[in-house]
């Protein structure tokens, strides 16, 4: 009895939970990101050995949001994470040309994994603010986002060490939980 | 009794991953030499470590229903009966296990040395919790007091308004209330960030390896009941049918536990790092927050938040309501 009041409560008034999962390759920005959205401040970070995990909240949704380090050999990490994910994020170092295959590799590979099927995707265009940068139009041609087929997709301009862009992500994945 | 140890449980952490990369197609050698590995002592096996290929974990008990695209409601309804019947079968199956292994009829697959890192797992998760719920219980009770620091403060400062002659009394005990509020702010402010990051290990970081460890718990049950399906089926003439059947459906059930064995390895290593890490991070905050602001030293409490880059809120937002507790 008193559980089922509590959990009426908690339906009623409770927040709701959104587990997000934040990958992408080493150095696009994931961890900088995710301090960002938790403190509001840029934290000096060190390569992502391991996971950092996170609960941020906004609009009354409580995001647990996993940044699992993407350096090339630790990759093989991400898996173990994708269970009861709802939404993935995936960040991309806008200004790294020459690694935008591999980043879209990555992206493919754990597009076809089974357990996240039904997770919707992300992409943070990052580090919008290099001169050299590309654009989030370019970055969807680079990664073959119009090709997706049963995702709900998008992407954003960021740039985390300004905020820029964030919070509109969050909007967005707030909106896709909602549906 | 062959013991094969996988590369993963050799592995002491991430650092170590780093150097190499795990290979699945070396292990995978592993998986056929175990099938016929009888137990020697019938309650305790070492486990031989084999890691499929496949990445997803289907889960054996709920069968997925099949892509229906035909419109041949005759083979949906089989296909439903099929499914409705592999899965009474497997229940029961392993609920028979379940009995068995409770009343010491049947053999079960013991890991110790995982099975106590298990436990001990638990055991972290029981202890944090209780230091959340205390800490918890701090914070509530010291909001309290800073509210009513607050109210106290601005009482005096009215009564040294209105009664000029213990005007100067009223006036500086208003001026050490307001003070205190202050200061009793920044440390809420540290203590709410404590709370929330112990909240997220005890319930998110902790919890998902042990969401993995039920998976391979319940793993283990399913294959060890079809193992006993298996053994049951020894003694006879192999080559049956039936026994066929039950070899393919125990070296199904074997990989699957497998894999989930090498994912609660590993998921337990790192767990450890992330929860050394974190809880190194947030106990250093703790104790110079709450050390500065009863030794009265607000310089140190200013300096310890700048530190750990938390923002002390406004007032009214410092402390979250009931509700959203």
């Amino acid at each position: 009895m008193g559980l089922t009041i509590s959990s009426v409560l908690t339906r009623l008034f409770g927040k709701k939970q959104m587990r997000i999962l934040m990958v992408g390759l080493d150095a696009a920005g994931k961890t900088t990101i995710l301090y960002k959205l938790k403190l509001g401040e840029i934290v000096t970070t060190i390569p992502t050995i391991g996971f950092n995990v996170e609960t941020v909240e906004y609009k009354n949704i409580c995001f647990t949001v996993w940044d699992v380090g993407g350096q090339n050999k630790i990759r093989a990490l991400w898996r173990h994470y994708f269970q009861n994910t709802q939404g993935l994020i995936f960040v991309v170092d806008s200004n790294d040309r020459e690694r935008i295959s591999e980043a879209e590799d990555e992206l493919k590979n754990v597009l076809q994994e089974d357990e996240l099927r039904d997770a919707v995707l992300l992409v943070f265009a990052n580090k919008q603010d290099l001169p050299n940068a590309m654009t989030a139009a370019e970055l969807t041609d680079k990664l073959q986002l119009n090709e997706l087929r049963n995702r709900r997709w998008y992407i954003q301009a960021t740039c985390a060490t300004q905020g820029d862009g964030l919070y509109e992500g969050l909007d967005w994945l707030s909106n896709e939980l909602a549906k | 009794m062959s013991q094969l140890k996988s590369s993963a449980s050799e592995r002491t952490s991430i650092h170590d991953m780093l150097k190499e990369t795990p290979s699945n197609e070396n292990r995978s050698s592993n998986v056929v030499a175990a099938v016929e590995t009888k137990p020697a002592c019938p309650y305790s096996r070492s486990v031989p470590t084999g890691l499929s290929a496949c990445t997803s974990s289907p889960a054996i008990l709920t069968p997925t229903a099949p892509t229906q695209n035909d419109d041949a409601t005759i083979m949906k309804t089989s296909s439903r009966i099929e499914n409705l019947k592999n899965w009474s079968i497997s229940t029961y199956k392993c609920t028979k296990q379940l009995m068995f292994e409770k009343l010491g009829k049947s053999s079960r697959t013991v890991d110790t040395e995982l099975e106590a890192q298990i436990e001990q797992l638990r055991e972290t998760q029981r202890k944090y919790s209780n230091i959340l719920r205390l800490s918890r219980a701090l914070t509530s009770h010291f909001y309290h007091v800073v509210q009513t620091q607050h109210a106290l403060g601005e009482a005096f400062s009215e009564l040294a308004q209105k009664s000029p002659e213990l005007q100067e009394e009223f006036l500086y005990n208003s001026e050490t209330q307001r003070n205190l509020t202050k200061n009793g702010e920044t440390l809420l402010g540290a203590l709410n960030f404590f709370t929330s990051s112990v909240n997220t290990l005890c319930n998110k970081t902790i919890e998902d390896t042990l969401q993995s460890v039920r998976q391979y718990e319940a793993a283990r049950i399913e294959y060890d009941a079809y193992r006993t399906d298996l053994e049951s089926l020894m003694p006879k003439a192999d080559g049956t049918v039936d026994f066929d059947e039950a070899q393919k459906s125990f070296e199904m059930h074997r990989q699957n536990f497998m894999k989930l064995r090498t994912e609660v390895t590993i998921k337990m290593k790192f767990l450890d790092e992330n929860r050394i890490k974190v809880m190194h991070k947030q106990l250093l905050l703790f104790h110079n927050a709450i050390s500065a602001y009863f030794s009265g030293n607000q310089v140190a409490l200013e300096a310890t938040l700048k530190q750990f880059n938390i923002k002390v809120k406004t007032p009214n937002s410092a402390f979250p309501s009931w509700l959203e507790q």
